[in-house]
Order: structure tokens, then sequence, then C-alpha cells
């Protein structure tokens, strides 16, 4: 592969890529755009991708997740936890990078949460109950 | 929090630090070990060992089995499936999810 970063094999995290046949702008305008979020995200899809917002992903099986958007890069990244009553949170960077020949490239990495309900007060932790109070 | 889900974050948790991981690395390579055995392996005390050994056998990934005086310590390769089955997930979702996302933005619907 050709980015080092995507070799590195994480226990508690996973890394997949897709190559897309468009610019970073029109990738950006789709992967953003709030009227097409549930159209690839899959399920319900109740989500702005601002930083602070909070939302919330129903999945196709019934799963429903709570998300708080943590960071957006205009045209390079957007971040944010998720998560559902019965699995931990994680958090989800997605980055888009610019390929020769006016491709794209999207890569995610997903990445558990370790602590919850286990260690103690993490800083994901304390945004969970942050955004369980109602934010 | 299901069953399911409080395993995953207690291996999770127990794996996420490094002298932990060496302590059960050094488990699984002697097979079977106590706490003062694997002082030799790791530098850190018997007493930290000990505490390691604690949060490895709360997350289910060691267990301990005790023959006299001595407990000793091994390694229980099945505490690890949970979290590989949320890895497996999360890498399908995001397969099919980058998948529609690419249709999406090479083939944008006609208005």
């Amino acid at each position: 592969m050709a980015n080092p970063d995507t070799d590195q094999t994480e226990l508690d995290q996973i890394v997949r890529e897709v190559e897309l046949s468009a610019p970073v702008d029109q990738a950006w305008a789709v992967l953003t755009d709030p009227d097409q979020l549930a159209e690839w995200l899959g399920g319900e899809v109740d989500l702005v991708l601002e930083p602070g917002a909070a939302g919330r992903v129903t999945d196709p099986d019934g799963t429903v997740r709570q998300v708080l958007v943590t960071d957006v890069v205009p045209g390079e990244r957007v971040a944010w936890h998720w998560w559902s009553d019965d699995d931990e949170l994680s958090s989800v960077e997605l980055v888009v990078e610019p390929r020769d020949d006016d491709r794209s490239l999207v890569r995610v990495t997903e990445t558990i949460s370790a602590d919850l309900g286990a260690g103690p007060i993490t800083p994901q932790a304390s945004v969970r109950s942050f955004a369980l109070a109602g934010v | 929090m299901s069953t399911r889900s409080v395993d995953v974050g207690l291996i999770f948790a127990a794996l996420a630090d490094d002298t932990r991981r060496s302590v059960l690395d050094a488990v699984a390579e002697r097979g079977t070990a106590t706490a003062t055995e694997l002082t030799e392996v790791v530098p850190v005390s018997r007493q930290a060992v000990a505490k390691h050994l604690g949060v490895l056998r709360d997350a289910g990934l060691v267990e301990a089995r005790r023959t006299g005086r001595e407990t000793r310590y091994e390694v229980r390769a099945s505490a690890l499936r949970p979290a590989a089955t949320w890895l497996a997930d999360a890498d399908r979702a995001w397969d099919e999810r980058l998948q529609r996302l690419k249709r999406r933005v090479e083939s944008p619907p006609r208005p």
C-alpha cells in the first residue's frame, strides 16, 4: 500500500479506504451533504457535519447511534465520536486526499475507546457524559 | 450495556497498556507463569506484575490456577474473540459505506 499508515495493524482500530474517480471537492461535497449522508452511511441519519454538532444515526438493523462531531476541516477531514446503548464508544475519522488525474482517496479510521466502563474517566468518556446530558 | 460490549471494553482497556501486553506475551510464550517468574522478563516490580495480571484476569485474558502456595497464570486465547468480532464488523460496515459513497460520488443521481 502506498501510505505507510495503512500498513499498521492495531488491535483496537480499523482503517479502510477507497479511491474515487472524482476530485476532492466533488468527493467532499457528497460526503458532507446532509441530504446525502443517509444514502452512503446507511439507515436513517439525523446529522449535520459541523464541529460540536450532536446527531443520531439509525443503522438498517435498528441500532441507534448517538453522534458527536468533534472536528471538521473543509475539504480535508471530518471526525466524530459515536456510540449506541449496547456498544462501545468509538472515534471515526474520515480523510479526503487528492490523487493524480483528478482522483481522490477517502480513508476512514475507526478506533474503539479502551476505557469506557472499565478504567478511569477518559476524555472520550467525558465527551459521552457531556453528550448524554443533552448537549 | 450488554455483556458482550463490557467484555470488549475490558479487553481493549487491558491491552491498551504496553507493559501489560508484555506481561500477556510472556505468559503466552511460557505456557504458564507465576508473577515472580514474570518479573524476570518484564522490567517492573512483582507487585506491578501482579496488578497487571489482575487486570488481564478481569478481562478474561488470563486465568489463574492455585497449586499449593503458587498461583500460576495461563492465557485464554478465546477471550480475544469479542475484540476480533468488533474489528470484523467495523471493517465490513465501512467497506459497505465507502462503496456506497463511491457510487454516489462517481455517478450522482440526475435531478
